[in-house]
């Protein structure tokens, strides 16, 4: 039996789409479903436009690291660029983030699944067998991981099209997306803006894997691609669920995205929200099985680890993630307040990382540069 | 596993009015299978009270998952449905296109006549409501749960539900319930209720029935067209009805072009007069169940409140035109 080598790298062609895929998928990962009705009033629209060009600089700076070099050189390129200790402190920075990803999402879909499928079944269970899911896919290596996306990303691209009805009802009209700008002595929306820059956040942890993409100088036309498609999905669901709900209704309702869903009638089956909950899963399962393999590539750098990688590696540090979550889940997540502070926690460390990771590979390839010529 | 739960097709609530504030709510078992059919009924003072007592006096689970529909009694809907509904709402099994229906007269007698084993009379009222919602049809109005709230939560307007009247065997449908906020304070039938069907989003209504003028028009479908002034002083209303004349008590009386248009603005101008008595009534009770109010939002100006909007709306001068495009009748004598 051949040696287990999660983080081998067997093929150099380009990969743009992966790279395209990922983008797409981990920005997509949370307003689709998790954040509730952030959104509520029209002119949001135009913040979802705004901060979707925001987003287009992060992604422009993170093209900038996959044009150098360094990034197809896996460790080494960090190395160059950051130094022994500069990674260490880098990936002991990431372990938390991290973690707070996982665990907000998993607890997160978590809930929608006990609230809407299973009622009767302990949340902590809609935990514990994604995450074991999640292991399985990880032990197939990131590179397996990373052409896998492509499967993930038509396997839920679909439920976009489901929303097309919703534009043909008859209960909609037009006044219900008005008005288009903020009027009179409403408190400005600056936490609005920021839960929806932290929902185009994700495309920072591709940093991380950049060694498996192949990188090439025309990266950011796919990122650019993928970042337009993900506009227009949060702009068609939006107004998908303004028209369906109308800007008053909409904020009283937590999961606008599910509440539509149950809208659709099937002659077949009754419930259709029960099988877009579980299309969602998709992305979420190969979202934590990512994350899961960083948890574990960052703590080997933490412990300066020289042999191979273990599958039992990889299952400690899943196991390590489902225990954090599973602690969060239930002592430190009760609806309302706790809920809408972790909420809060995770739009300042989406936003913050969004912002900061980009810029400070940025920095450092411009001090690089400059050192060097 | 199966046999072992019952789903069943609707709720029907009444009452009230006693000092308790308790309720009695039944419901029909078993749906579509041949067995002889019970009405249960329980007085409770909470909905899932009753549907608690109902999986107590039964030998199966009742299953509220397939609930269909939810008859609510007028005397209840005058006192205001917001509690009913948001105990519906709040359960997930239940399905957002559950339809409201207000009921006349004694439901469960009327059940309780429908008793045999091949008499699946709640699922032949679900099926009346599922084909009269589709959207050509205007005979009825539909209106199931999603719509009523989203009408009851747009700010400046109020819903509408169907009534029907429980008499003996039958079950009638009598016309369109409109609504301040949550309760019931109107009702309309006949003509009136058609004229709303035209107005509001159904624009298709297969028989417009006129006996005052000895005329029916058939396969009507209406544009209606509906204009705000700015200053919201007054309100046009733009109809265009395309339809033939299904019947008429003579029809020498249109034998050439000039009696022919005639009729046509003699049928014009009863419309008109109609539609306006209908808009003003709505006016005097302050209540805008065909979501004018909605039209009042702009994209770049701040949406009014619901006291300005009632303020403007009880004092606009409402215009209407009404324009007439008949076919010519052929092969009549």
């Amino acid at each position: 039996m051949q040696a287990l080598t999660l983080f081998r790298k067997t093929s150099h062609q380009e990969s743009g789409f992966y790279a395209l895929f990922l983008t797409n998928r981990l920005q997509m990962l949370y307003y689709m479903i998790v954040m509730p009705s952030a959104l509520v009033q029209p002119y949001m629209l135009l913040a979802i436009v705004a901060m979707g060009v925001a987003s287009q600089l992060c992604l422009y700076m993170l093209s900038k690291w996959f044009a150098t070099p360094c990034s197809a050189q896996g460790y080494q390129g960090y190395e160059r660029l950051f130094g022994k200790t500069g990674i260490k402190v880098l990936a002991l920075a990431s372990l938390p983030l991290l973690l707070l990803k996982i665990s907000f999402i998993s607890i997160s879909y978590a809930e929608i699944m006990h609230q809407f499928v299973f009622p009767s079944m302990d949340r902590e269970w809609h935990i514990v067998f994604p995450f074991i899911l999640s292991c399985y896919l990880a032990l197939f290596g990131m590179e397996n991981m990373v052409r896998f996306v492509t499967v993930v990303f038509i396997g839920t691209i679909w439920i976009f099209f489901m929303y097309i009805p919703y534009f043909l009802l008859q209960s909609n009209s037009i006044h219900d997306l008005y008005p288009l700008i903020p009027v009179g002595p409403e408190p400005f929306a600056w936490k609005s803006l920021l839960i929806v820059f932290s929902s185009f956040s994700g495309p920072e942890f591709l940093i991380a894997i950049s060694y498996w993409l192949n990188p090439q100088r025309k990266m950011l036309k796919y990122l650019t691609i993928a970042n337009a498609i993900s506009i227009g999905e949060y702009l068609f669901i939006s107004i998908a669920s303004l028209l369906f709900f109308g800007s008053k209704y909409l904020p009283t309702i937590k999961y606008p995205n599910v509440e539509i869903g149950r809208y659709l009638q099937s002659p077949i089956f009754e419930r259709v929200d029960i099988i877009l909950i579980s299309a969602y899963m998709f992305s979420f399962l190969y979202s934590i099985a990512l994350f899961v393999l960083m948890i574990y590539g960052a703590s080997r750098l933490l412990v300066k680890m020289r042999t191979s990688t273990t599958r039992i590696g990889l299952i400690v540090s899943g196991c390590a993630a489902m225990a954090v979550t599973l602690t969060i889940s239930k002592w430190f997540w009760e609806p309302g307040l706790q809920q809408d502070f972790w909420l809060d926690l995770q739009m300042w460390t989406g936003s913050a990382t969004y912002l900061l990771v980009p810029l400070l590979v940025w920095i450092a390839i411009k001090r690089k540069t400059r050192t060097t010529s | 596993m199966i046999e072992e739960i019952t789903p069943i097709i609707f709720w029907a609530v009444q009452g009230g009015g006693e000092e308790d504030g308790k309720i009695t709510i039944s419901t029909l078992v078993p749906p579509l299978i041949k067995e002889k059919k019970r009405v249960l009924s329980l007085k409770v003072s909470l909905l899932n009270e009753g549907n608690k007592g109902f999986n107590l006096t039964y030998y199966n689970e009742l299953k509220a998952g397939q609930i269909r529909l939810l008859f609510v009694d007028e005397a209840y809907a005058k006192r205001g449905l917001a509690r009913l509904i948001n105990t519906v709402l709040t359960d997930p099994n239940i399905s957002q296109r559950l339809y409201l229906v207000i009921t006349k007269g004694n439901f469960n007698e009327f059940l309780a006549k429908h008793l045999g084993e091949t008499d699946n009379i709640d699922y032949y009222l679900y099926r009346m409501f599922k084909h009269y919602e589709k959207k050509k049809q205007g005979e009825i109005t539909v209106v199931n749960l999603h719509q009523f709230m989203k009408m009851l939560y747009s700010q400046v307007s109020d819903p509408q539900l169907p009534v029907f009247r429980a008499e003996g065997e039958q079950f009638l449908y009598e016309g369109t319930a409109f609504f301040d906020r949550d309760s019931m304070v109107a009702e309309i039938r006949g003509k009136d209720d058609q004229i709303n069907q035209l107005l509001y989003r159904d624009r298709f209504v297969r028989y417009l029935v006129l006996p005052d003028l000895a005329v029916t028009l058939g396969h009507i479908r209406a544009h209606t067209s509906k204009k705000l002034n700015p200053d919201l002083s007054s309100l046009t209303i733009d109809i265009d009805v395309k339809g033939r004349i299904d019947e008429l008590n003579s029809l020498a009386r249109i034998e050439d072009t000039f009696q022919f248009a005639a009729l046509t603005q003699k049928i014009e101008r009863y419309l008109e007069e109609k539609v306006i008595r209908l808009l003003s009534q709505m006016q005097k009770l302050q209540i805008d169940p065909l979501q004018i109010g909605g039209m009042t939002t702009k994209p770049f100006s701040k949406p009014i409140s619901r006291d300005t909007w009632d303020r403007h709306w009880s004092t606009m001068k409402i215009n209407v035109k009404v324009r007439l495009h008949l076919e010519p009748l052929t092969k009549v004598k």
